[in-house]
């Protein structure tokens, strides 16, 4: 079923405490939004709200153009899957991925072979007759994303659900998440801190900060054209280069810079740049060229990452393995920004 | 995905586009407000209900004259109350002979208890089950099936209306109790420390002290609690193997009770109830944390 | 202790020993099997044998069954069985029922427990001597609940209130042991109704069940392993009082403790052996009951399929 879901405005308040401050999203049927944010941005108490856990303290939020908020939990049909599969301890993995169907009285003949497809397409065919305690982790959630989804519900909930797997497990949980909801197509919220998480599996990303929404688009948009310093350090853009703007050319302590037309701001500004778009020995000739020292050279396995200062300025740069030239610590070495990848940001202050 | 859906929008936050939503404001406070008058009448009503069986012998204690249909006594007097604290009066006797044989029973429970409850708790092997069940048994067992079996014999060794015969068969009640209890706490309790202490250079007894003792104190305190209680409020244990030589409190009581003087009776029901009461505050302070967990079986 | 320096850099493992663990930890269980077995069993184990109609000490050698035969055709033991029984189970019965109800009901009103937890172990430490004499004055026929019938007008004399001690359904017994226990049971299903089960309930909830089904289908199902245990114990224990059918019960049929101890007692020694016959009786019943119970519990636990 895929339902369009709107928050509008959406606020919390605990006391003193806000968690969430007018926060509007819509999230698109079909779609996998992830909801991206540190810990303590607010996105667990919006999941809440949206799951009809906790009463908002204003705002709204629609399914397909209908208020939701006079509707208790039972009736919202978003279900939710945690980090902690929380799979009843007490029944067995059928019964568990069977319960919303149970609750919905769908026939037992009905209900075994949807519990049945179910199991299937998540891969726990034969694990069905046992307990949750002798289940792994990552089975576990994949049996707690098979109980979600077997009530083909109107918005899918993922509150950090690998979170607890291990790295290794994560990919491929990543991967089911993906594929699953792909093929069966249900509007899916996934509320993470864990950056892959978001690229991997969601079609559309927002960004929350302190209970408000930041930025929100591809995955991509976060990495090249961040909305401001914040976003660019929470996405691992190491490189802020401050410098005063005119035009297209930003006077900075690595010389003058050009940067491109769409780039934002203007006057005191950040430029970023991301380390992996950092050229070394290019070719003669480059506009936005210059002398580095090299401070660290660190093999990262399938890339090297360089520590490099210029102009008083700590740089980092990330070379594949195979356009390494060898750079030994102290050597000088040719640096190109190449303009396109450049970014200018308003000069804000970055805290939290 | 088509151009349209990637909605670009770079700075936050989007105002809000073309509808007007109306949505129902919530203020917090009255809803809070309303959850604690709400929660201070459960307390009372709760309160009340546990305590309200006491109140007539409390009431009966200071009257003279207090019969049916009087609510409040007619005659108030202190008349029961100076004949139960007599200083030549049964009450002290009893008081002393209730507390002394509680307060072995709670102490040597309590020694047996540790090491049995750390066995039960700590370590997870087969027939655990049934040793736990085996542990709960001298608790199910009706204690005069205990009092009738062992009469005849503790006649003959002569523990019969001794303060030992009664500390060992009290034994058999309480002893349970603390062993559950601790093997409770032991079941969260975690042996590392101790092996750290080791590593430390710190010798068995010194571990004990500093670092398991602490560790299980809360639950010591509950465990020595329930053997205390079990102790005192003993009766038919205490009625046969005390041999009707022996006056612990619940003894003299239900004496006193048959006696048909129920202001005495009162008077003395406070006597006896006190000690424990006030041991409830003490413990309880530490049983929040610790949990009344009997382990669940 | 010798065992305690033996392993002083190896850390105990906490996982499944193996059956024959030579760790020398039994040894720690010897002190309470020493106080607690011997005394224990041979308490049993002299009742049995003295049931059997060994008691030298009236010159019986032999070993019969005539004290079993001698109770089973004795109408007031039947008697005594049956309302020992059905005390014991409506005790049991109502104070879980009770207990739970509390616990859920204050659950409702206050989010932390430990206020509640507080509030319901004020009964614990008041021995049930105590009680009974309490509900005597609370519940009898001139009792304080009389009283306020009168005061408010609906009846006249102490005989208008219904007989709720010294009665032939032993209310007022059953009514103790209520007021006792089902203040415990609810600190101990408080326990349980932490955080923990509160989030199986919302995820019970995002998939779709009302709060009658999550109450039947998550939040009973959490608690009775908790709970059974202790109802059992309540149960046993209502079942082998002796102070409370003794200050609260008609004199005929007397309870099965109370019977058993006034043969105990009886002046003609040859009563005796039906005595320990009696405590033997009482016994099996009383551990029969609950293997019968905790086994239900557990089946039932295990058995809770579409």
């Amino acid at each position: 079923m895929t339902t369009r879901v709107d928050l509008v405005d959406l606020t919390k308040h605990f006391g003193s405490a806000h968690p969430v401050e007018e926060f509007s999203l819509t999230i698109e049927p079909g779609r996998v939004t992830a909801l991206l944010g540190p810990s303590g941005s607010g996105k667990t108490t919006l999941l809440k709200m949206i799951a009809g856990v906790l009463r908002p303290t204003s705002g709204d939020i629609q399914f397909d153009g209908e208020s939701v908020l006079d509707l208790p939990a039972p009736e919202r049909d978003a279900p939710m899957v945690f980090h902690n599969s929380l799979l009843f301890p007490h029944l067995t993995v059928e019964d568990n991925v069977g319960f919303g169907l149970r609750m919905r009285k769908t026939s037992p003949t009905e209900r075994n072979r949807r519990v049945a497809e179910m199991l299937e397409l998540v891969g726990l065919q034969d694990f069905g007759t046992r307990r949750p305690e002798q289940l792994s982790g990552g089975q576990q959630q994949r049996a707690a994303l098979a109980r979600a989804l077997i009530i083909a519900p109107k918005l899918l909930l993922l509150d950090e659900p690998l979170a607890n797997l291990d790295p290794g497990l994560r990919g491929e949980m990543r991967e089911l998440v993906r594929t699953v909801q792909h093929s069966l197509g249900f509007t899916t919220l996934l509320v993470t801190h864990d950056q892959e998480d978001a690229i991997v599996i969601a079609d559309h990303v927002a960004l929350i900060r302190s209970g408000s929404l930041v930025q929100e688009g591809v995955a991509r948009d976060f990495f090249e054209r961040p909305a401001s310093a914040w976003v660019a350090i929470f996405f691992g853009a190491g490189n802020l280069i401050p410098g005063e703007r005119t035009n297209n050319e930003v006077a900075t302590p690595l010389g003058r810079l050009r940067v491109i037309a769409e780039s934002p701001a203007s006057g005191t500004v950040l430029v970023t740049i991301r380390p992996e778009a950092v050229v070394l020995d290019a070719a003669e000739g480059q506009v936005n060229t210059f002398q580095a020292r090299v401070i660290a050279a660190e093999f990262r396995g399938s890339h090297i990452r360089m520590q490099l200062k210029a102009g008083g300025l700590d740089l980092e740069a990330t070379i594949p393995i195979d356009n390494a030239k060898s750079h030994a610590v102290g050597d000088t070495v040719r640096v190109t920004l190449p303009p396109e990848r450049l970014w200018s940001l308003p000069a804000e202050s970055s805290d939290p | 995905m088509t151009a349209t859906q990637r909605t670009d929008r770079v700075i936050a936050p989007s105002p809000s586009p073309a509808r007007t939503p109306s949505w129902p404001r919530q203020p917090i406070r009255p809803r809070r407000h309303r959850e604690a008058v709400s929660g201070r009448i459960a307390a009372v009503l709760i309160v009340g209900i546990i305590l309200l069986p006491l109140v007539p012998l409390v009431i009966h204690s200071f009257a003279s004259r207090y019969v049916f249909p009087q609510l409040v006594p007619a005659e108030w007097s202190t008349r029961a109350w100076r004949i139960v604290l007599a200083a030549d009066g049964g009450t002290w006797k009893a008081l002393g002979w209730s507390v002394a044989v509680a307060t072995v029973v709670t102490a040597l429970s309590l020694l047996v208890a540790v090491p049995a409850g750390r066995v039960l708790g700590l370590r997870s092997f087969r027939g655990r089950r049934i040793l736990e069940f085996l542990v709960l048994t001298p608790l199910l067992v009706p204690a005069v099936a205990v009092a009738i079996g062992l009469d005849i014999t503790f006649i003959r060794l002569g523990l019969s209306g001794t303060f030992w015969g009664l500390v060992l068969v009290h034994l058999i009640p309480a002893t349970p109790y603390a062993v559950l209890v601790l093997a409770g706490v032991f079941a969260n309790y975690d042996a590392d420390f101790e092996a750290q202490a080791r590593t430390l250079g710190a010798g068995p007894l010194s571990v004990f002290r500093h670092v398991t003792m602490p560790a299980i104190m809360p639950g010591l305190i509950v465990a020595g609690f329930f053997a205390f209680i079990v102790s005192w409020s003993q009766y038919v244990l205490t009625l046969q193997i005390g041999g009707g030589k022996v006056l612990t409190l619940p003894v003299l009581l239900v004496s006193t009770a048959s006696g048909g003087d129920v202001a005495i009776t009162g008077a003395l029901t406070i006597v006896f109830a006190l000690p424990v009461v006030i041991l409830l505050g003490v413990a309880s302070r530490h049983v929040v944390r610790a949990g009344w967990g009997t382990t669940g079986t | 202790m010798s065992s305690s320096g033996n392993h002083s850099l190896r850390a105990e493992p906490r996982r499944r020993a193996s059956p024959l663990n030579r760790d020398r930890s039994w040894t720690k269980l010897v002190p309470a099997l020493v106080v607690i077995v011997p005394l224990f069993t041979a308490a049993l184990v002299l009742a049995v044998i003295q049931s059997l109609g060994y008691f030298p000490l009236i010159g019986l050698r032999s070993f019969n069954l005539d004290a079993y035969r001698s109770l089973f055709s004795n109408g007031e033991f039947w008697q005594s069985l049956l309302l020992s029984t059905r005390i014991a189970f409506l005790a049991a019965l109502l104070s879980t029922v009770l207990g739970i109800a509390m616990a859920l009901g204050i659950r409702r009103i206050w989010r932390g427990r430990g206020r509640s937890a507080f509030l319901f172990q004020l009964s614990l430490p008041i021995p049930h001597v105590i009680g009974a004499l309490a509900m005597v004055h609370l519940l009898g026929q001139s009792g304080l609940i009389a009283r306020l019938g009168q005061s408010i007008g609906l009846i006249d004399a102490p005989s208008e209130f219904p007989a709720l001690v010294y009665d032939p359904f032993a209310l007022g017994i059953v009514a103790e042991f209520v007021w006792k226990d089902a203040p415990f049971i609810a600190i101990v299903a408080l326990g349980v109704l932490g955080s923990v089960t509160e989030n199986y309930e919302s995820v019970a909830a995002s998939l779709g069940a009302s709060s009658w089904q999550r109450l039947r289908h998550i939040t009973l199902p959490l608690l009775v392993p908790a709970v059974a245990p202790i109802s059992v114990i309540v149960f046993a224990f209502a079942f082998g009082s002796f102070e409370v059918p003794l200050l609260l019960g008609e004199s005929f049929p007397r309870a099965l403790p109370v019977l058993a101890y006034r043969l105990h007692t009886n002046v003609d020694l040859a009563r005796r052996p039906e005595a320990m016959a009696l405590a033997v009786i009482m016994s099996i019943v009383v551990m029969a009951a609950a293997l019968v119970y905790l086994t239900l519990v557990r089946r039932v636990l295990r058995g809770e399929r579409a």
